[in-house]
C-alpha cells in the first residue's frame, strides 16, 4: 500500500535485479590467492616451477633411492621416449611440487623463503578421494637458524590467517626421502572439530601438511652448504582443506569443468 | 600390515592405562600411521561357549533337534539344532539374540532374532563356522556340521558361559598400519620390531624374542654355497629330521595367523609364518629328498631357465634374478616364493629350513618384474639386516621342538660370507638442539637413544653413536636421522616451538602473477565467466573436434586411458567439451582456464642438470556459449576487449583479421597481437568443430592468448593522463545504410579519417529486417565532436557532419536515412 502522497509504484520491486552478475574463480584458485596473501606478509616470495619436469629434478635430486618405486610407470606420469632414459633426459609429468624447490635453491642464494603453488600429476585409479591431478602449495625457508619445529608455528599462523580462526594441529613423526627429520602436521577436521565424522573419515585429524629440513642431499643439489644452512619444506595439499573447508565429498568435481559445482563458490580474492 | 594388541603384550610391557587406540594413537604421532584400529572381539559379541546337557527330538520335525545347553546361566538355554554333529558332552558356541552372523553362511552380517522353529522357541543359536566366519579355523568336513570346541582347545579350560573370543584366543585388537610409511622400517615389518619401539615410547621393559638359543652343537655340516656374494649376505640351511609334517599346527598359533588373514596349512608351513610375523623374518621349507644332490647353491639364474613356485605357475627366469638351486635345477626364487616341486608335503621325512639375508633392490627388480610380491619379497625388498636370519633359524628350531620334541637337527650351515659393517653416528649436542629447535640435555638424548637400542658414548657433549643392526640397513646414517630420532621419541608435540626468524618487509608479486592475478580478478568477476580446471591430457576425440592432429601432440608413456595418451597444446580442445558437457543444464554461460599447454619441441636447456624440457607456455583461453552466433562471439570478444584494457601494455590488442584457427570460422578471425606479434586468436568455433563435440542447437565463440608472452614483458606501461575538455562536447547521430557486409570497424575509421574535431566515432545500433532493402543493414552512429581551444559553432558542426557522411558515401557507398 502506497504511503500518503507517494505515487502508485509502476514496476515489481521484487523481480529479479538486472545489474550484471559476477562469474566465479575455481575453488582451489581461491585457496591459492588466500595462502599467497598470508604467506607475501611474511616475506615469501611466490615462484613456480615448469609441469614436465626431468627425473633428474622429480627424483634424482631428492635424495630418492635409484629404485624407488614412486619411479615407475606405474606411479608416476612418464612421457613417451622416456622409457630408456635417466636423469635429465627422462621426462614425466611432475608427481610433486618439490623439484621446483631445487631449482630455486640453484638460482639463489640463502637466505630465502618462497612459496611455489601448482598441479602435480600421480597414476592412480580415481574414486571420489583419489585423483590423478591435484593442487598442491609448497613453501621453503632456508635461513642460518631455523630449526625444524618453527614449521608447526609457520602453519598455525598461515592456518589461523587463511580461516580466520585458531585451528587445531599437531605434529607427529613422518617419513619422506628429500627431508630429514621428517613431520606430519595434521589440522583437527573443522567440519567436526575433531569428534569425526565423513569428512575426516572418523579420524578427527586429517593429514594435509607434510614437511621437513630439507635431506643434506637436496641442500647439496640445490647449491647449498648444509653445515651452514638449515630451515623446512611445509607442503599443504588444497584440494583436501578445500574439500574441508566447504564439505566436498567428492575430489573429481574439481576437474569437472560443472558449471552446477563451480557457481557455488562466490568467495572474491 | 596388521599388529595383534595381545601378540605385542608377549614381548613388552604396555602400560595399563594404555588403550589399543591410545597406543595407536601415540604410535601415529612418534612413529608410523596406524590407520585404523580393529576391534576382533566385537565380531563375537553375544557369543558363547555353551556346554550341551541333552540331545532331544523336536517333536514336529525329524532334521532337528534340541539341545539343552549350559551357557553359564543359572537356567539352560533350550536350542533348536541341525547339527548332524550335535551330541550330548559337546563344547558348542552359542550366538545369543542380537549376535552378528552369516546366516547358512551367506551374504551380509545380520544381527540374530529370537525364534520359533517349526512350533518350538530356540534361545539362541548353536554356530557352524561358516556363520560366525571361522570357517578357515573350524574347517567343516560336511554339511550341517556345527563347531566342536573341543577339536581346538583341551576342555578343561573351557567353562559354560565363557565369551566365546576369550575361549579362542580372538579377544583382540588389530593395529591397521599404513604399509607406505613403512618404508623406511624394515625393522618394524614385525611383531617383534613393533614391541621394541612400543617399549621405547613408554620406556617399558622388552622380553627377549627368544629366551635361550636351540642346541645345534652335534649337526654334520649341510653343502651351502653363495655364488652371488653381491646379492645375498648369509644364507642359514637346518636339516630337520623327526618332524611329523602330517600334524597341524596348535590352534593358539592358528589363531593368531587367522588374525593376520594367514589361512593355517600345517605344522611346518604355519611356523615359517609365524616366525615371519613374528620377527619379520621370512623363511622357507624344502622336502630335503627332493633336492637334487642335497645342497643349496645361491646363485644367479641363466637366462631362460624355468621354475615352477608354490603358486602352480611356471616363471621363465632372465640372469638378474636370484635362485635357490640345487646341484641342477632352481628351487626356489630367492627371497620372494618357494619351487612347487621341493615343497614339504604330508609325506616328507627330512626338512631343510632357510633363513637368509638378500640384497634388497634385487628382490625388488625381481619381484616388479614377475609381478609376484609375496609377504617375504615386501619384507626383503625394504632390507633385513643379517643378524636376524640367525635369530629366526633358532626361533623356529625351538618352536618346533616344543611341539615335536622328537624333532633333532642333523645337518647344519651358517654360510655369512658378507659380514653387515657396523653403522656409526657421530653428533653434538649443539647439532641437536638447533635443528630441533628444543633445549634437550646430554641425559636426556643418551636415554633417548638408548632406548631404542643405539649404543651411545657421550663426552663434552659429543656422542659417538653405534646404530643397532635393525637400523643400520640404510635407515639410520647421518646425523639429522639421529635428530629424528632423539625428537621423535620425545614427542614433537612436546619439543619448544620456536618462530621462525620474522621478516620485516612483505614480499609482492612479480608482475606476471600480478598479470594472471588481474586477468583472473577481471574475467571472473567483470566478465561473469567461471574458471575451471583440465587435465593436461586431453581426450583424441576432443582433439579432433578443434582440428588439432593427435599425432602432433607430446604423449604420456601410460596414459590414464588409451584415449588419452596427448598432452594438450591448447586450452581450446577440453574447453569446447566442457561447453558440451554443461549445454546439458546451461543455455548461456562463459568459461575460461589459464593453465599449461605442452608443445613438441624442446627448449634450450636452461638448468645445471643439462635437461632439456619441451615447451611449456602459460596459456587462457576463454569459450562463451549462446544460443545465437552473434550473442556468443559479441560475449568473447567483449571480455577478450575488457581484458586487454586492463592487462597493463599499451601494445596488446586486437588486431586485424587472421588466418582462421583449426577450430574457427575465417570471417570471425581475429588476430591478438603484442608489440605487434600475434600472441592470441579469437574466433566462432565452426559448423563442424561444433557437430565432431557433439553441440547442436547453440554458439560457440572462443579465445585463446599466449599469456606466457607477456612473462618478460619486463615494466609495465603507466597510463598518461589526457586533459579533460574545456569546452562542451556534442555528440550528433545519423543513421546509414550500408551493404550487408561492411564492417563496423571499416565505417569508423573512415569515419574519423582526417577529421580534426572527431574526438571519436561510436556505435548506437544496427537494423537488419523489413524497414531497409535486402541485402542493407541500417547502422546508426554518434559522432563525438569538440575542439580543445573553443566552443565549436553550430555550422562548424554541421560541415564536420556533412563531410563524414560524404566520405562514408563515397568509400563505403553509405546511403543517408531519412531519420
Amino acid at each position: 500500500m502506497a504511503a500518503s502522497g507517494e505515487k502508485p509504484l509502476d514496476f515489481d520491486p521484487t523481480l529479479p535485479g538486472t545489474a550484471p552478475r559476477a562469474g566465479t574463480l575455481h575453488p582451489i584458485t581461491q585457496l591459492m590467492y588466500e595462502l599467497n596473501n598470508a604467506f607475501l606478509s611474511l616475506g615469501f616470495e611466490v615462484y613456480e616451477g615448469p609441469e614436465i619436469s626431468s627425473e633428474a629434478y622429480a627424483f634424482d635430486s631428492l635424495n630418492f633411492p635409484a629404485d624407488h618405486p614412486a619411479r615407475d610407470s606405474m606411479d608416476t606420469y612418464w612421457l613417451e621416449g622416456a622409457q630408456d632414459k635417466r636423469g635429465a633426459e627422462r621426462l614425466c609429468l611432475r608427481p610433486h611440487l618439490t623439484g621446483a624447490s631445487v631449482r630455486y635453491m640453484q638460482e639463489h642464494k640463502p637466505p630465502f623463503r618462497f612459496v611455489y603453488p601448482g598441479r602435480v600429476y600421480r597414476s592412480e585409479s580415481t574414486d571420489a578421494s583419489h585423483e590423478r591431478a591435484f593442487f598442491q602449495y609448497e613453501a621453503l625457508i632456508v635461513d642460518q637458524a631455523v630449526p625444524f619445529s618453527s614449521g608447526r608455528v609457520l602453519i598455525d599462523a598461515i592456518l589461523e590467517r587463511t580461516f580466520g580462526r585458531k585451528v587445531k594441529t599437531r605434529m607427529r613423526a613422518g617419513f619422506f626421502p628429500f627431508v630429514e627429520p621428517g613431520f606430519e602436521i595434521d589440522m583437527q577436521c573443522l567440519v567436526c572439530e575433531g569428534k569425526g565424522c565423513s569428512i575426516c573419515k572418523q579420524v578427527g585429524w586429517l593429514e594435509m601438511m607434510p614437511g621437513g629440513p630439507p635431506h643434506p642431499n637436496v641442500f647439496r643439489a640445490g647449491g647449498i652448504d648444509p653445515e651452514k644452512w638449515q630451515g623446512f619444506y611445509i607442503n599443504i595439499g588444497l584440494d583436501r582443506i578445500v574439500m574441508m573447508r566447504h564439505a566436498i565429498d567428492d575430489i573429481r568435481l574439481f576437474h569437472s569443468c560443472d558449471l552446477r559445482f563451480l557457481k557455488q563458490f562466490p568467495g572474491v580474492v | 600390515m596388521k599388529i595383534s594388541f595381545n601378540w605385542l603384550k608377549d614381548y613388552v610391557s604396555i602400560p595399563g592405562t594404555v588403550s589399543p587406540q591410545k597406543l595407536a594413537e601415540d604410535i601415529t604421532m612418534s612413529t608410523v600411521e596406524v590407520e585404523d584400529v580393529e576391534d576382533i572381539g566385537a565380531r563375537f559379541d553375544k557369543m558363547l561357549v555353551g556346554y550341551v546337557e541333552s540331545v532331544s527330538k523336536h517333536p514336529n520335525a525329524d532334521r532337528l533337534k534340541i539341545a539343552s545347553v549350559d551357557t553359564g546361566a543359572s537356567e539352560k538355554a533350550e536350542i533348536v539344532c541341525g547339527g548332524i554333529n550335535l551330541r550330548e558332552g559337546m563344547w558348542v558356541a552359542v550366538a545369543e539374540v542380537g549376535a552378528m552372523l552369516k546366516v547358512h553362511g551367506q551374504g551380509e552380517l545380520v544381527a540374530l532374532k529370537p525364534a520359533k522353529i517349526r512350533g518350538v522357541v530356540s534361545n539362541g543359536m548353536i554356530c557352524a563356522s561358516e556363520e560366525i566366519g571361522l570357517e578357515d579355523l573350524f574347517p567343516a568336513s560336511q554339511e550341517a556340521e556345527i563347531i566342536d570346541l573341543e577339536s581346538a582347545i583341551t576342555a578343561d579350560s573351557l567353562r559354560p558361559g565363557m565369551p566365546l573370543a576369550t575361549a579362542l584366543g580372538l579377544d583382540d585388537y588389530l593395529l591397521v598400519i599404513d604399509n607406505k610409511s613403512l618404508t623406511n622400517r624394515p625393522d618394524l615389518w614385525g611383531h617383534y620390531g613393533m614391541a621394541r619401539e612400543v617399549s621405547a615410547l613408554y620406556a617399558t621393559e622388552l622380553r627377549p624374542a627368544l629366551e635361550k638359543s636351540f642346541n645345534i652343537e652335534s649337526a654334520a655340516d649341510f653343502p651351502v654355497t653363495i655364488e652371488n656374494t653381491a646379492r645375498s649376505f648369509r644364507y642359514i640351511g637346518a636339516l630337520i629330521e623327526g618332524s611329523n609334517p602330517a600334524e597341524s599346527s596348535p590352534f593358539w598359533m592358528q589363531a593368531r595367523l587367522w588374525l593376520l588373514e594367514q589361512r593355517p596349512i600345517s605344522l611346518l608351513v604355519d611356523l615359517t609364518n609365524y616366525v615371519l610375523f613374528s620377527i619379520g623374518q621370512p623363511m622357507h621349507v624344502f622336502d630335503c629328498d627332493k633336492l637334487k644332490g642335497e645342497c643349496i647353491k645361491v646363485r644367479s639364474a641363466s637366462a631362460g631357465e624355468k621354475i615352477k613356485l608354490l603358486d602352480d605357475q611356471v616363471y621363465e627366469l632372465g640372469s638378474d634374478d636370484l635362485v635357490i638351486a640345487d646341484s641342477s635345477n632352481p628351487v626356489a626364487l630367492a627371497g620372494i616364493m618357494g619351487g612347487a616341486e621341493t615343497a614339504v608335503t604330508g609325506s616328507t621325512r627330512r626338512v631343510l629350513l632357510e633363513s637368509a639375508s638378500f640384497e634388497p633392490i634385487g628382490i625388488r627388480r625381481s619381484a616388479a618384474r614377475l609381478g609376484l610380491r609375496s609377504e617375504s619379497s615386501v619384507r626383503f625388498e625394504k632390507g633385513i639386516d643379517s643378524a636376524r636370519a640367525e635369530l629366526a633359524t633358532h626361533l623356529f628350531l625351538s618352536l618346533l621342538k616344543e611341539i615335536q620334541p622328537e624333532i633333532k637337527v642333523t645337518a647344519f650351515n651358517d654360510c655369512y660370507p658378507v659380514k653387515a659393517e657396523e653403522v656409526r653416528v657421530s653428533v653434538t649436542r649443539d647439532f641437536i638442539v638447533s635443528r630441533s629447535g628444543h633445549d634437550f640435555t646430554t641425559d636426556e638424548i643418551k636415554e633417548k637413544l638408548s632406548l631404542l637400542g643405539f649404543s651411545v658414548n657421550a663426552e663434552n657433549d659429543h656422542f659417538d653413536i653405534v646404530v643397532p643392526s635393525w637400523r643400520a640397513t640404510g635407515d639410520i646414517s647421518i646425523p639429522e636421522d639421529i635428530v629424528e630420532e632423539v625428537a621423535r621419541l620425545y614427542g614433537y608435540e612436546n619439543l619448544e616451538f620456536v618462530p621462525p626468524p620474522v621478516r620485516l618487509t612483505e614480499a609482492v608479486y612479480q608482475p606476471w602473477q600480478l598479470i594472471q592475478l588481474k586477468a583472473r580478478r577481471y574475467l571472473a568477476y567483470s566478465a561473469g565467466l567461471h574458471e575451471v580446471n583440465n587435465y593436461p591430457w586431453v581426450e583424441e576425440s576432443d582433439l579432433k573436434a578443434a582440428g588439432i592432429d593427435p599425432e602432433s601432440c607430446l604423449k604420456l608413456h601410460a596414459p590414464p586411458s588409451k584415449t588419452s595418451a596427448s598432452l594438450r597444446p591448447s586450452l581450446v580442445p577440453a574447453l569446447i567439451s566442457a561447453a558440451q558437457r554443461n549445454l546439458r543444464y546451461f543455455k548461456e554461460f562463459g568459461l575460461f582456464e589459464l593453465g599449461e599447454v605442452f608443445l613438441n619441441a624442446l627448449e634450450e636447456s636452461k638448468t645445471p642438470a643439462g635437461e632439456k624440457l619441451p615447451l611449456q607456455h602459460r596459456h587462457l583461453a576463454c569459450v562463451c556459449v549462446a544460443q545465437d552466433s552473434r550473442t556468443a562471439y559479441l560475449r568473447a570478444r567483449g571480455a577478450l576487449e575488457g581484458l586487454l584494457e586492463i592487462l597493463p601494455y599499451k601494445d596488446l590488442k586486437i588486431g586485424s583479421t587472421c588466418e582462421r584457427p583449426t577450430w574457427g570460422v575465417s570471417d570471425t578471425s581475429f588476430s591478438v597481437d603484442f608489440k605487434g606479434k600475434q600472441i592470441g586468436v579469437i574466433a566462432l568455433a565452426s559448423d563442424l568443430s561444433l557437430r565432431r563435440a557433439g553441440i547442436e542447437g547453440a554458439s560457440v565463440a572462443l579465445f585463446e592468448l599466449k599469456l606466457e608472452a607477456l612473462k618478460d614483458a619486463g615494466v609495465v606501461d603507466i597510463v598518461t593522463y589526457s586533459p579533460l575538455p574545456r569546452f562542451p562536447v556534442v555528440e550528433f547521430d545519423f543513421a546509414m545504410l550500408f551493404d550487408i557486409k561492411t564492417r563496423w570497424e571499416d565505417i569508423k575509421n573512415v569515419a574519423a579519417r582526417n577529421q580534426k574535431l572527431v574526438q571519436d566515432v561510436q556505435f548506437v545500433d544496427e537494423y537488419r529486417g523489413k524497414q531497409v532493402p535486402e541485402g542493407k543493414k541500417s547502422i546508426a552512429v554518434r559522432l563525438i565532436l569538440a575542439n580543445p581551444n573553443k566552443t565549436l559553432t553550430s555550422s562548424e558542426i554541421q560541415k564536420t557532419s556533412e563531410r563524414v557522411i560524404k566520405t562514408l558515401e563515397k568509400e563505403l557507398s553509405g546511403q543517408m536515412r531519412s531519420v
